[in-house]
Parts: structure tokens; sequence; C-alpha cells
């Protein structure tokens, strides 16, 4: 099971947490992109915050199989 | 020693030129240790919103700072091709800065020689962290055999009216 | 003690007396405090903490401070803090503006300049390393900021970073920002004004030496590649900058300004970045000092014969000087936001006013009487005038130069009017315009509770937000203004906070930043805030709330009747002040002014609370 906990007003537009069950170890900055594609929302990774719930960075490249959670907010504000 | 159609070069290309002055600060960190601007052997100028101006030792064919500089302070680097300075012979008496097309060679505060590119012995750090940043405004190149390099040898405020005068009125 | 990443003095120059003195600037206090917001807030707190109601902001008695902070020169993307009493909110707003003149106030031995006194006749303050003047500035004053750029440099005879102000600071309008770099402003707290009141066209500061040791060199330096590569793969931010919201925050997440925020929803495929690149950019990418992003850009319009020039515009000039005034050709929001920027207006503040201006006139409050010219949405020439005329206080430009919370209250006295009949047309918070991301689309990052809890105002950079121990929060806008880095480049607090201890050996941690330093600049901010005059008060009952428009559904676009309601703000605002230790009315609790060492506010908070009748 891996979780994405959403903070501000992604949690609004997403929901506090998206808990998906996958079969297979995917990229979870992919994962995430095509879930914020999915759900129409008009942010890239790039302008995402994602880190271990804990609030450190998450490794780079990391997989759905070496995380299990991770928080996501707005990283550019303003602007 | 190596001919002078095997040295590199710094080509600077305006356009591509943010002017984040990375080029300083990396130049500065490699060799004074620390962020000093002001001791870089590399200047961006910007008299033009947009058009800055990287400014650094072409290393002239003639080398007229070497040749003028009453104390032998100045050499001509065998292998690159750069003027290097010799900090016990150099007397801060400014002549090589007279002499030198573009008035590059710069002084620092606390430094009791002048300061002039070295090409950090062939693989120069501003060039490093310009391509580091995605930038490429400054490219290493084998240095070109024409006496063209001295058009960006002039000072800084020519290049600056050379280049923002198409654009600014 | 050592003091790393900062030289642990700041310069104090006083304009009454012609007198320059160095201020020892204890350790202690950079770790309580951090730099730049922090100590700004401080220094106000201890020097005009007791009288603050008296002070004017516009007068002698203000502060004007100029602050790094401990991460300024170190972590890509540079900024300074400008702050003061501010002449909009009457509180402490920490200014932030991208300037070389922030590595520069390092190279040459300080960490700051603190300007107090007015001077009698025009002068600019030039320091070079250890030499500090105060120079006649009368073949300055006047100057619009390109003129200006320019002739400084004839007068140095060379380059030198420079904050500045142009005709809008020098005629004490109090949505004047200070300028930097031809169109880089510090815009929040009306500083431009502080400056002009003070008789100062410029700071000029030319450092030749070093920035400070760090306490860890190898790890700052691993630290600083580690972050350069992340912040220069931002490739989209890179390519268009915040321009790209001018489409976006419009149509696709329904939280830009149109005409006054009656609209936040556009549908105009003109209006667009990418329109701009093509047509109008004739620098791409344009960087700040030592920034690994660039997120900069810039660009030249010509209309009828004139030709401007500006930055993108970035998405604050280009929507409030664009969309909210009903302008949707981009090369005439081009050409008000270099008007802005050569006459020293804040474009967030000025749009925001003129804006309101051209509603009231539509709806017939105000008339051609009164303005002396139509005022009409996208109607560039009125829009120009109208600018030019905020600036130098002509006609009705004067009353609108006052900001538009003021001016509201001035046009209800002009016309007889109940205050708040006029004030429902008001975009602001606490004097301040709101910056250019709504709340009601939900789609947008600031949470409900954004401005009206924001010890800022309506400054969109320092939004409060819940949860209070995380990014979302104010106390993140706080961090990031204190140790004084660009928000831009900002990542996740995790690798900040061991970037700050490379820097500086602190060992700040998150618990920490959040429970106590952030949250002590924070507090005294609230405090200051809340004091306020000598003209406006703000009392939490009233003003801790989001302007009248935020509570009308959307009209347009796909979130067309949304909003937000006023019971869920006032509930959210609740939540936020419980979570930050403070009381029901915003008011820090003695509780947490102890945990946080700020005794001395003890006194000043229960005759807040006894004011507010609070038991």
């Amino acid at each position: 099971m891996f979780c994405a906990y959403f903070l501000g007003n992604l949690a609004s537009q997403l929901g506090p947490a998206v808990c998906l069950e996958l079969g297979e170890c995917m990229d979870v900055l992919s994962l995430l992109d095509e879930l914020l594609r999915s759900r129409e929302v008009p942010l890239s990774v790039d302008e995402l915050l994602v880190t271990l719930p804990d609030g450190r960075p998450i490794p780079p490249r990391a997989t759905t199989c070496d995380v299990e959670e991770v928080r996501v907010l707005r990283l550019l504000r303003g602007g | 020693m190596s001919s002078a159609q095997e040295r590199v070069w710094i080509l600077a290309n305006y356009s591509l030129c943010t002017g984040c002055r990375l080029c300083e600060i990396a130049c500065s960190l490699r060799h004074e240790g620390v962020i000093w601007p002001s001791a870089s052997r590399i200047t961006v100028y910007e008299h033009y919103p947009g058009v800055p101006v990287p400014h650094y030792c072409v290393q002239c064919p003639d080398y007229p700072c070497v040749g003028a500089c009453p104390t032998r302070a100045l050499r001509v680097d065998q292998v690159t091709g750069a003027v290097l300075v010799d900090p016990s012979l150099c007397t801060l008496c400014l002549k090589c800065v007279e002499a030198c097309p573009g008035r590059v060679p710069k002084i620092a505060r606390g430094k009791l020689h002048v300061l002039i590119c070295d090409l950090c012995s062939g693989d120069p750090a501003c060039v490093r962290e310009c391509s580091r940043a995605g930038y490429n405004a400054l490219k290493l190149v084998k240095k070109p055999s024409s006496t063209n390099v001295k058009h960006y040898a002039k000072p800084p405020e020519l290049l600056a009216e050379e280049l923002g005068g198409r654009v600014f009125t | 003690m050592q003091v790393y990443g900062l030289w642990g003095k700041v310069l104090d120059v006083d304009l009454s007396t012609g007198r320059v003195s160095e201020e020892r600037i204890h350790p202690i206090t950079y770790r309580t405090f951090l730099g730049g917001r922090g100590l700004a807030t401080y220094v106000l707190w201890r020097e005009l903490g007791r009288k603050w109601r008296s002070v004017d902001p516009l007068g002698p008695e203000n502060i004007l401070a100029i602050l790094t902070g401990p991460l300024t020169g170190y972590y890509p993307g540079i900024k300074l803090v400008v702050s003061g009493k501010s002449p909009q909110s009457c509180g402490v707003v920490g200014s932030a503006i991208s300037s070389h003149v922030a590595y520069s106030i390092k190279a040459a031995g300080y960490d700051g300049i603190l300007i107090r006194g007015a001077s009698r006749d025009s002068v600019y303050v030039y320091v070079r390393d250890d030499l500090v003047e105060i120079r006649d500035a009368s073949r300055l004053w006047g100057l619009r900021g390109l003129e200006f750029v320019k002739s400084l440099r004839r007068e140095l005879g060379r380059d030198a970073p420079s904050l500045y102000i142009g005709p809008a600071g020098e005629n004490l309008v109090r949505t004047a920002a200070v300028m930097a770099r031809w169109f880089h402003a510090a815009g929040y707290g009306g500083y431009g004004a502080v400056m002009g009141s003070k008789k100062l066209k410029a700071v000029v500061v030319e450092g030749s030496g070093p920035l400070p040791p760090v306490a860890r060199r190898e790890e700052f330096l691993k630290l600083r590649y580690e972050v350069m590569d992340r912040v220069a793969a931002r490739a989209t931010f890179r390519m268009w900058g915040t321009t790209s919201g001018l489409w976006r925050v419009g149509y696709e997440t329904s939280s830009e300004p149109v005409r006054n925020w009656v609209e936040e929803w556009h549908s105009r495929e003109d209006f667009n970045h990418v329109v701009i690149e093509r047509k109008y950019w004739i620098k791409n990418p344009w960087a700040d000092w030592g920034c690994p992003l660039a997120c900069m850009k810039v660009s030249r319009a010509v209309i009828d014969g004139a030709t401007y020039y500006t930055d993108g515009p970035d998405y604050e000039m280009g929507a409030y000087l664009g969309s909210n005034l009903g302008v949707f050709e981009v090369d005439k929001a081009i050409a008000l936001s270099a008007l802005a920027d050569d006459l020293g207006l804040c474009g967030i503040q000025t749009g925001n006013a003129v804006g309101f201006a051209v509603e009231l006139y539509e709806r017939g409050v105000i008339t051609r009487d009164d303005v002396g010219y139509d005022l009409r949405w996208g109607d560039f020439n009125g829009l120009r005038k109208l600018v030019e005329d905020v600036a130098y206080r002509r006609g009705f430009g004067n009353v609108l130069a006052e900001g538009t919370y003021r001016a509201a209250i001035e046009v209800a006295r002009m016309k007889g009017l109940p205050p708040e009949e006029v004030l429902k047309y008001a975009v602001q918070v606490k004097g301040v315009g709101v910056g250019a991301h709504g709340i009601r689309s939900r789609r947008d990052y600031p949470q409900p509770v954004a401005y009206a809890a924001s010890v800022q105002g309506g400054d969109h950079t320092s939004v409060a937000g819940l949860p209070v121990n995380s990014e979302e929060s104010e106390v993140w806008s706080a961090f990031l203004d204190s140790a004084v880095v660009c928000s831009f480049t900002s990542v996740e607090e995790d690798t900040m906070l061991k970037f700050l201890d490379a820097v500086t050996g602190w060992g700040i941690t998150r618990e920490e930043l959040y429970g106590t330093v952030g949250l002590r600049i924070l507090s005294l901010q609230r405090i200051l805030l809340l004091l306020g005059g000598p003209d406006v008060r703000w009392d939490p009952r009233v003003h801790d709330d989001n302007p009248p428009r935020f509570y009308e559904p959307l009209p347009s676009g796909p979130y067309a009747g949304s909003t937000v309601s006023r019971d869920e703000v006032l509930k959210s605002v609740a939540e936020y002040y419980k979570q930050l230790g403070w009381d029901e009315y915003g008011v820090p609790t003695e509780e947490t002014l102890k945990k946080l060492g700020l005794y001395d506010a003890v006194e000043t908070v229960r005759a807040l609370r006894r004011e507010l009748g609070a038991s």
C-alpha cells in the first residue's frame, strides 16, 4: 500500500490522502504526476514538495517500493 | 609545451548569459576558498537590463600586459597560455591594467597582487558552474587562432554599448 | 562567541544628525531571531515598541531596516528584506527583494543597515566597505528608475548595486516600493514612502570583501550544489517564470484578479506567457545574483511611439496591471508594469487601488468630476494617466496614493457614505492590498485563512495556513524571510535547515523552527500589528477577515458559484490561532510569550486583551 498525504488546498481538491494498492514498483514522482493529471490539477511535480512524513526529502528516483508514505504540498507559492 | 592550437579558451555567448554571476562565485571559491565576487577573475557587468557582459582575460596573442610589467611579475603559462601572476613580484603598479585593451586585471581589497584568469590550469571553474546551472553561456573551446579574440577584450562599457545599443534607445 | 554566515554587526545611519556607527548584534540575538524579517521585528520592538502607536511610519522616528540573513549569499537565490513600521499596515512587514545590494552589504562587512531620522535635503547613503557617507542627491531627486540608474552610474563612474525610490516614494505614496535593478521591487509594506519621508533617494553599497566564514565549509559546498542542481532542474519555471500564471491562474485555477476581483477567471488566450515570450521578450532567461533558476525575463513593448521596458512582467504585475484593470492586451500590461517600475510604485498595491477606483467609477460612486477624465476597464490611456497621478499625488491620484484602504475611507467621507459602503469594493486586508492569488476556487495555494490571519495582511508571500507546523504555515514564510532566501529556490524544510546549520552551526531543528524560532517572529509581528496606529488600528473581531468580495460566489469559469463561507473562515482562523498558542483574538498568550522568551511583551498583551474587553 502506498499513500500520499496532501496538505493545504491540495487536500481540498484531492482529499487528505490517496492510498493505492500497486502490483508493481512505480516511480513516486511519475505516479503523483499521473494522479494530478487524472484529477485535472494543473500542477507539475516540479511545483510540489514531496517528502517523507517527517519532512525529509524522498530519495532520488524513489519508487513506491522504497517509500510507503509521502507528504505532498505546494512548493512554489506566490509569484 | 603545447602549441597554441591545442590551447583552451573561454568563449562567452552574451545572449545566453543570464547575468547570474555564478561564474564569479565559482571563481572565487576555487581561487580564494570563499565567496568573494570582488576577487573573482571573471566579472559580469550589466549596464542595460538583460544585457550582461561577462568579462575576463582572453589571452591576447601579443600579451601586452606581460610586456608592460616592469617587475616581470606576469608570465605566460606554456601549457594553457594563461597569464600567471607571481604574487611575490607584483607591486600593484597597475601598468598591466593600462596596457590591457579591456582593463581586465583586477585588484581586490587585501590582495597584494593583481588578479588575472589563470584558466584554472585548463579546467575553468566558471565554465563548469555555468554549465552545471544549465546556462552554457561560457564554453570551453579550442582557442581560435585569429586575433579576433581581442574583440572580447574591450572595456566592458564599450561591450555593453555594442550589445545594449541594439535593443535600448 | 563566534557567529558564522554573518558578521555580527549592522550599520546604523542617522539622517537627522549625520551620525554613522556600527552596532554589534549579539550572536544570541541572531540565534533567536535569525536575521532579515526576524531581526527587523526585534529591532523595531526593542526601539519603538513602547511608543509604537504614536510612531508615524512616515515620520523621522521610524527606522528603515535593510537586512540580510544568515543564508543570504550562500543559499542559491538572493534576497534582502526591507522593513520598518509599515505605512500600509502600521505593523511590521518584511518586504523581500532580489538585489545585488544583498550580497554587497555582506561583502562590505555588515549584515544590514538601519536608517533613522530624516534628512532636510535629499541624500543618498553610500557605503564602500568601512567608508560610509551621506551624500547629496539633489541631482538624482525626481528621477524615474531607468534614468536614476543611468545617472548614478555617471556620478560614480561605474555600476554599483543600489536600492532606490522613484517619484512615488519621494511623494510619500503609500503604495511606493523600494526598487532595485530597474524592475525589482520591495513592494509590500510601502517602504518606498518611508525612504521618501527620510529624503533618502538611494542606498548604494559597494562591498569588496568576501562573505563571512561558514561553520562547516565542506558540508555547505555539498548542500549548495545539491540545491543548485535541484533548482536548475525547474525547467518550465526557468522558461516562463511566473508570467505563466497570467494564463494558468486565470483560466485553470480561477484565482486571478479580473476587474477588481469581480471575477477570477478569464479565457483570453492571447493573455498568455507564450504570446509575451514570442512577441515581447528581449531577454530570457535573466537571473539575479547567484541564481540557478533564472525566472526573470526582460520585455519591451512600443505603444504610440513610446518604448516600455520591464521584466516578465511577472505574474503579480501582469495580473494587477492587466486583468485586474480589464487590460487583456499584453503589450499594454507590459507598458503599465514598466510605468509602475519607473515611477517606483508597487504594481500590486497600485493595481489594487486603481482597479478599486475603476469599479467605483463604473458604478457611479465617483464620477468624471472627481477624476477629471474617464476611467474604464481596459482603457489604457485613462489607466496610464491615473497610475502617473498616483505617483505624483495629482487630483484623484492623491486619494489613491493613500492605498486602497485609506482611499476607501476618504471616498466615503467625500461622498457622505458609510465607510462599509465603499470598503466592500476594497480588496485588501489590514491596509495591504491582497496579492493576485484568490481563495474562492481553492485551486490555488492560499487557504481560506490565508489573508485573514496573516501578520502581513494581504501579502501573498506571507500567508497563514494550516497545519501550523508545515511549509503551509506563515511560520515558514517568516523563516524564509528571516534566513532571507528566495521562496522560488526554496526546498523542503529538512534540507533548508541542514543548509542553515552548515552555514551557522546553530542546530535549529524542525520542532524548534515551528515551536519557537519562527513562532517568536510571527508573535512579535502580530503584537505590533494589533498595536497599530497612529492613523489606523485593527480590531481582530472585525479585521481578521477576508475582503467582502471573497464571500461573493465566483460569477464565471469552471468554478462559478464557488466561494468560501465566513463561518468556515472564522473557524479556521480560530483553529490557526489555537495551534499557534494565541488566544481567541489572535493575541499571543502569556504562556506562549514565556515559552518564546518574550517576557517584555507580557504587559503589552495584557493591555491589548483589556482593550478587547477580554478577561
